[in-house]
């Protein structure tokens, strides 16, 4: 825990003592010399952090969410926890109900999956919010530095460790035109003896923001191109897809700039098969089967140092480089991106699943 | 442990998800068997299994006991004696046709420099006793075969039993029923134990006994030429009762053999296992199993080999008339394959000499009928791999199970039959490389 946190553990902070003030005068040796020098205590709507409270929260809390916060005097946002992990639980269930039916196992794929893994994450995230709040207090976290609008020139690499194919490496350049409102990035992962090569456009428009400019929904488009000479294939999809991050802060005050996140997507394919494992079929071939997915991914974003963010996700992606833990599963996903300089992030993404995919980038602003 | 999707713990679990390449693992492990540090047993088309609890031993045998389960039609059991002494090795073996031929045949395994030079010259002339199996193997006489039902008779046990016994001294050995009694040191000639410099190589090679159990299926006359049948079934879950039916419907249809495609355990705990493989007991023709995530969830992959065989298999269907169509096992329990799989697809999938057409098993459909289900292989570009090689193979039909709904289409020209909910489907393959595919209630 920061040194902030600790001392408001430990005694109230000095909310409104100036350093100008603290400069020229002595320091107070008691609560009557620190009020008269202007101490007004810690404001009541914003309570210290509470070892014991974060304790119960991840035990006894796990079942009934909230209590820490209850425990700390925060009654309203234990009620609001405690209805978020019944309201995630009742997707759950609602989400199992709906994929156990066999009459609607052929039209309800998006719908359970949604469903169970808003549930899940909704579940997850009230209870990792009484936990995290009760913790840490009124204190927020450090200002959101995710990029949201300007123009960057990325250059990354990309390992996959997935023992069903003996290509690892992968380059990974992409650049991104971004004016805040819409945006055009286009991007290619490639093996580097070219045997597989993907190449993909995405483009889109935020039509809501938030006053913080991180809050946002976004829609778009990707357009992508697989092809691989390794096992003699290609395919060309589209895919449209609605993605939104919200602010915690604005339901629970003690998680403010903690994001949630949440993306889906459903998307069309063409396959394009060679005669041979070494044949790529040319981008305007006869087409040999198209098939449709979606995928869904929901987190949490937030920055974990001053000029450092985080991102975890849970995936529900056919798509990426590795396939997911198991049938019914999905894969973790956690990404950094460290502000080096204003104008250079370093950024790194962990891909968990049925094996395991690293990718470490550097970002230009242009 | 159970691997169940639960958001980061599924996740988390990779280490978890080695299920499949352990099972391949199993599959290799139990091809072989030590049952001294002279003497074990290997197999082709076979794999060790338990022996079954009805089965009963002569008494005061002290001769092992080695209990397999057919993976083919055309299997070998080679009992490797290192030793000299008189031995004999009592075999049981399961899921064989009932008009199976049990044959044997002894070999040094190793042949002298001459005739590996006439060999290598002139192969079928100057050779003629050569085995095709074991051509660099010297025979020490002819395939002798065990036809008396009561040879091979189990007693109250299902299956075929008997003994094998060899004389590597004297370069003997043969085919008795189970209860022979096994031969003691004192009971052969005297044993001498020669050098290789002094016998020459081939006399201190291993002493082989080679048993094979072969069965030809006969194909029934139809309006399209002769052609085979065979039932898939599958997809019955913890719904044992269905299960049930469908082994009583096999039994009452006249097929050589069954395939099941998956799914026929609530799960992979040893008590539904057991459950399940109770009621497949009741077939009565071979059966040859791929795997379903439920079979394989939380299961011990070297439990799931010893009760229902390798789930990723090329079984061969010998028709004795010059075609032989052949039926692939893919084990997409894991919801793709793996790396093992994938790498010997080209192989799996190779044309056959006999010809033949190919059907592929599996229990995950490479892509689901429905995309936006996400039912079929975990990673798209997997199922795309998949189809790719199944396209180029000419593979004339893959049987599914795991989806509920039943339903049939047509994916870059290979023909994919998903068998629904508690599936039962007949195949037929006929000479011309045709297949035809109906499924029924």
């Amino acid at each position: 825990m920061s040194a902030r946190l600790v001392a408001g553990l430990t005694a109230p902070a000095l909310a409104t003592a100036s350093p100008a003030v603290a400069q020229t005068q002595a320091a107070p040796t008691s609560l009557d010399e620190a009020r008269a020098q202007g101490y007004a205590g810690r404001p009541a709507d914003e309570p210290a952090g509470s070892m014991l409270g974060g304790l119960l929260a991840i035990g006894p809390g796990f079942f009934v969410h909230g209590v820490g916060h209850y425990y700390t005097g925060d009654e309203a946002t234990a009620l609001k926890l405690l209805v978020g992990e019944l309201l995630g639980a009742g997707l759950v269930v609602a989400g199992a109900l709906v994929a156990a039916r066999p009459e609607e196992a052929g039209r309800a794929g998006p719908l359970p999956i949604s469903l169970v893994q808003s549930g899940v994450f909704l579940f997850l995230g009230s209870w990792l919010a009484d936990v995290v709040g009760t913790f840490k207090g009124a204190e927020p976290f450090d200002d959101d530095t995710s990029r949201l609008g300007g123009h960057t020139l990325g250059l990354g690499y990309r390992y996959v460790g997935d023992p069903r194919t003996a290509r690892r490496h992968r380059l990974v350049p992409s650049l991104t035109l971004d004016s805040g409102r819409v945006f055009v990035q286009p991007s290619a992962e490639i093996e580097p003896n070219f045997s597989e090569r993907r190449f993909a456009l995405d483009f889109g428009g935020r039509p809501w923001r938030g006053a913080s400019g991180r809050d946002h929904v976004a829609v778009g488009a990707r357009l992508r191109r697989d092809e691989s000479a390794a096992f003699g294939y290609a395919t060309r999809a589209a895919e449209g897809w609605l993605a939104w991050k919200l602010d915690m802060g604005q339901l629970i005050a003690r998680m403010r700039r903690f994001s949630i996140t949440q993306r889906y997507a459903v998307g069309i394919e063409q396959f394009q098969f060679g005669a041979s494992p070494s044949d790529v079929p040319a981008p305007f071939a006869d087409v040999d089967f198209t098939s449709s997915w979606f995928s869904l991914a929901s987190g949490f974003a937030f920055n974990a140092a001053r000029r450092t963010h985080l991102t975890l996700e849970f995936v529900q992606d056919p798509t990426v480089a590795i396939p997911a833990a198991s049938a019914q599963s999905g894969l973790l996903r956690g990404a950094f991106s460290h502000r080096y300089r204003d104008d250079l992030d370093i950024d790194v993404e962990i891909l968990a699943g049925d094996g395991f995919s690293v990718a470490l980038g550097l970002v230009y602003a242009l | 442990m159970r691997c169940k999707a639960l958001l980061a713990l599924a996740a988390l679990s990779v280490g978890c998800n080695r299920a499949v390449p352990t099972r391949e693992a199993a599959i290799e492990a139990a091809r072989t068997l030590e049952l001294a540090a002279d003497l074990s047993v290997e197999l082709d088309g076979a794999l060790i299994t338990t022996c079954p609890d009805d089965l009963t031993t002569p008494e005061g045998s002290d001769a092992p006991v080695v209990c397999v389960r057919l993976t083919a039609f055309d299997a070998e059991i080679r009992v490797v004696d290192s030793g000299c002494a008189p031995r004999a090795v009592r075999v049981h073996v399961q899921n064989a046709a009932s008009d199976a031929v049990v044959g044997w045949r002894a070999f040094r395994a190793g042949e002298s420099t001459a005739r590996a030079a006439t060999r290598a010259c002139c192969e079928t002339l100057l050779n003629p006793n050569g085995d095709e199996r074991h051509p660099d193997w010297t025979p020490l006489g002819p395939e002798v075969t065990l036809d008396a039902l009561d040879a091979r008779s189990c007693g109250e046990s299902r299956g075929l039993c008997w003994t094998s016994t060899a004389r590597p001294g004297t370069d003997q050995a043969w085919l008795t029923p189970w209860t022979t009694a096994a031969p003691t040191a004192a009971s052969g000639a005297a044993c001498v134990s020669l050098s290789a410099p002094q016998a020459g190589t081939l006399r201190a090679a291993p002493f082989v006994l080679a048993q094979r159990v072969r069965a030809t299926l006969r194909p029934v006359a139809t309006d399209d030429g002769p052609a085979l049948d065979f039932v898939v079934i599958g997809n019955t879950g913890e719904d044992t009762a269905s299960l049930e039916r469908l082994v009583a419907r096999v039994n009452a249809e006249d097929v050589p053999f069954v395939v099941l495609s998956g799914d026929i355990a609530a799960n992979g705990s040893d008590e539904a296992l057991d459950r399940a493989r109770r009621v497949l007991d009741a077939f009565e023709v071979p059966f040859f199993m791929t795997l379903g995530e439920k079979d394989a969830d939380g299961a011990d992959p070297v439990g799931l080999v010893d009760r229902f065989g390798a789930s990723t298999d090329v079984l061969l269907l010998p028709t004795g008339q010059g075609w032989q169509p052949k039926v692939v096992l893919l084990d997409s329990a894991e919801g793709g394959l793996s790396a093992k799989t994938f790498a010997a697809l080209p192989d799996y999938l190779a044309p056959g000499s006999p010809p033949g057409a190919a059907i592929v098993v599996t229990h995950t459909p490479p892509f689901d009928p429905s995309g936006l289900r996400g039912a079929g292989f975990k990673r798209r570009g997997e199922g795309a791999r998949l189809l790719a090689a199944l396209s180029r193979a000419g593979v004339a039909a893959v049987i599914t199970g795991h989806l509920n709904e039943p339903g049939a289409d047509v994916q870059s020209g290979v023909e994919i039959v998903h068998g629904g909910a508690r599936h039962f489907v007949r195949v037929r393959v006929n000479e011309a490389g045709r297949v035809f595919v109906q499924r029924s209630d």
